[in-house]
């Protein structure tokens, strides 16, 4: 398991291009059908898409048009009925569930609309628990876990259990995570789903900071006015993409006070 | 990710529902305190078995006499046959080859025994030569009863310890004077004591710290004459001590004895013979059978801790599906998964073998307590059922962490 893992972050490690123009995610035809015994539910009908690294992409549209389950396509949690998925220069359908799951371990970052958290796992050990799966030395997951919390400005609730937390502090906390082993890829779905306003701007404005640092982003939202925080925005309908455009002017959501990401630039 | 990291998150979630656990582990406590208790009462008994027979001599053949009344005493004194006699002690040292060693003793339980204005409860043994030998007893003070005691029939005893301890306390009884029936005797050795070690679990036998020996001539000469028409003096010898030659078989020893003796006998059936050691494994096999049956409690209380952590784990999975998904989209693997629940459910198992393993021993000194069998604890039994607990824990454990692991992913993280 050790070993496969290593095998793995080698692999992924490499390049997958040369500067700006490196791509991210690169999808054709993409497909996820659904068989029932009334019929075919078709999720993802056929989409092309490419992601460039750095973009900040949100991805609209009614609900059941096939947003969630595209992003766990993107996200190698669900495998596609047909087509294919690169991911940072990797192609997903050819790597077996262990490799997928190291995959995500490594490359990919979920925050989920519910927040997700472990109920029984404290703070630090909820952000810690992708780093346990890589095999981070406890040194090193407390370091970083520490760093993390104190950049999305919950330094004080590193012992806390996720009840004792508000939902901004919650989805705050699933960020951490989320970039516990530095992910090249953030998936949000729904991200301010559960949050009031003020709080669900100060998770974009989380989100514009890590985007500025270089972080790809996808975003599910139905909600216009958060996804008018992203740079390009599309729009799905029963499985397809209406509508690719880039963002005129995104809204700028001001970091949070207590956020800073300049705590995460010691860390390895 | 580390058997050590699915240890500790697995400790954790132990106490998540502690009533729930402990429920499901008590099928576990009773089988492994039933594994406790068996392997202890079995290993007491073993030793036990073992001391007795050394005490006893596994080389040893007892022949006892038995009593015989009423018309059969009439038809064998028409026979003209005279029970256990100092001739057939004779005889079977002449015809016996494998016998090493033959002594007579004869118990005289009409005679009280007086000194110094006292009575003690004791109970006179006339013996023949070798008797110390024959018997395995061992001596404490002063010497025992010798050859020439014996030819010249001397007025010569050798006190139990329980005998001495009641006349002269922790004093030295040697050369006091004791009087049996009318004669007087003098004092010439003390046995050492042999308190508990009466043959506690197979070989019964009178307590022979309150014997007193006295040469078998002098009792005959001095105590009663024989044969006499008195009927209750069918027998001369109420005992035989007898041993055998290394090597030799036992049963078949007994068998020629026997055989050798009811001829001597005239087909009266007045003798039995006892061999510690077929006794002893005879006892074996009552303690076999108890071995089995309390194999049966065990493995079955196993069996039904093992389907009650098997059905707590699957309620678990159930519960913790969404957990899983979290898990899987974080990158936990399905090995990692199939870990955390096979810790979890070894976890339980284990901690309710190690009650079990206080309730075995509790139960093991209980039973030790009431019923006097001697029980010992083997360090072997504690890892036994250490070990099982942790087998059945995984063995039962491992359907329900499979069936987490199996889970796909996405559907895990979308369940409500
Ligand atoms: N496991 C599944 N089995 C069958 N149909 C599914 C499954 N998951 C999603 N669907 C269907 O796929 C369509 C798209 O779902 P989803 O991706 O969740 O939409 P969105 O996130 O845009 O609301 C819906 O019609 C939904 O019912
Ligand atoms: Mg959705």
């Amino acid at each position: 398991m050790k070993n496969k893992g290593r095998r793995m972050s080698d692999m992924i490690a490499e390049p997958g291009g040369s500067g700006a123009s490196r791509l991210m995610i690169e999808i054709g035809r993409l497909e996820r059908h659904y068989s029932h015994s009334c019929g075919v539910v078709k999720a993802v009908d056929g989409l092309d898409l490419t992601v460039a690294q750095g973009e900040f992409l949100a991805v609209m549209g009614p609900s059941g048009s096939g947003k969630s389950t595209l992003l766990y396509m993107l996200g190698a949690m669900d495998r596609p009925t047909g087509g294919w998925v690169r991911i940072d220069g990797q192609g997903l359908e050819a790597m077996s569930d262990a490799e997928l799951s190291v995959f995500r371990n490594r490359r990919l970052g979920f925050v989920f609309q519910s927040f997700h958290l472990l109920p029984r796992l404290d703070l630090s050990r909820n952000v810690e628990l992708p780093m346990r799966y890589a095999g981070v030395s406890s040194a090193a997951r407390r370091s970083r876990s520490e760093a993390l919390l104190t950049a999305v400005g919950l330094a004080d609730h590193k012992t806390h259990l996720p009840v004792e937390l508000s939902g901004g502090q919650s989805q705050r906390a699933a960020v951490a995570r989320a970039l516990a082993n530095d992910p090249a890829l953030l998936l949000a779905d729904e991200p301010t789903g559960n949050l009031d306003s003020r709080t669900g701007h100060e998770v974009m404005g989380i989100f514009q900071a890590l985007n500025r640092r270089g972080l790809t982003i996808v975003m599910v939202t139905h909600d216009l006015e958060m996804a008018r925080h992203a740079k390009r925005l599309i729009t799905m309908r029963d499985g397809r993409i209406v509508e690719d455009r880039t963002v005129e002017s995104p809204n700028q959501a001001p970091s949070p006070v207590a956020f800073d990401l300049s705590a995460l630039e010691k860390c390895p | 990710m580390s058997v050590f990291h699915h240890v500790s998150e697995g400790l954790q979630s132990l106490t998540d529902h502690p009533f729930r656990t402990f429920l499901t582990t008590l099928g576990i406590i009773f089988g492994t305190a039933a594994v406790i208790a068996m392997v202890s009462i079995g290993a007491g008994a073993e030793r036990e078995a073992l001391e007795e027979l050394k005490r006893f001599g596994p080389d040893s053949i007892r022949i006892q006499s038995k009593p015989i009344e009423g018309d059969r005493l009439k038809n064998a004194v028409k026979k003209l046959a005279r029970g256990l006699t100092i001739k057939d002690v004779e005889v079977l040292l002449e015809s016996c080859p494998f016998l090493k060693n033959a002594v007579g003793e004869r118990t005289l339980d009409a005679f009280p025994v007086y000194s110094l204005g006292k009575r003690p409860a004791a109970l006179v043994v006339g013996v023949g030569d070798g008797f110390l030998a024959a018997s395995r007893f061992e001596l404490e003070n002063g010497r025992f009863l010798d050859e020439v005691d014996s030819f010249e029939a001397a007025p010569v005893a050798v006190l139990g310890a329980a005998v001495a301890r009641e006349l002269v306390g922790g004093a030295d009884p040697i050369g006091m004077v004791i009087q049996i029936g009318r004669v007087r005797f003098r004092v010439v050795g003390v046995m050492r004591d042999r308190s508990g070690s009466g043959g506690k679990l197979a070989i019964k036998s009178r307590d022979h710290d309150r014997d007193v020996y006295i040469p078998l001539s002098t009792a005959r000469e001095r105590l009663y004459k024989w044969p006499i028409e008195d009927r209750e003096r069918y027998h001369e010898l109420s005992a035989l001590w007898l041993s055998v030659k290394e090597g030799t078989d036992l049963s078949a020893a007994r068998d020629v004895i026997m055989r050798i003796l009811k001829r001597r006998h005239r087909d009266m059936d007045d003798v039995e013979a006892l061999v510690p050691l077929e006794i002893l494994q005879q006892s074996q096999k009552t303690q076999d059978l108890f071995n089995l049956v309390m194999a049966c409690i065990a493995g079955l209380s196993l069996l039904i801790g093992g389907i009650g952590i098997m059905n707590i784990m699957l309620a678990s999975v159930n519960e913790r599906t969404r957990e899983i998904g979290v898990r899987r989209a974080l990158g936990a693997t399905r090995a990692d998964i199939t870990g955390q629940f096979l810790a979890e459910s070894a976890l339980i198992s284990l901690s309710g073998g190690i009650l079990g393993i206080g309730l075995g021993v509790a139960l093991a000194w209980g039973i030790s307590f009431s019923t006097g069998w001697t029980t010992v604890i083997p360090i072997g039994a504690v890892f036994l059922a250490f070990g099982v607990s942790l087998i059945v824990g995984i063995v039962f454990g491992l359907f329900p962490a499979m069936k987490a692991a199996s889970l796909d992913p996405v559907t895990a993280l979308r369940y409500e």
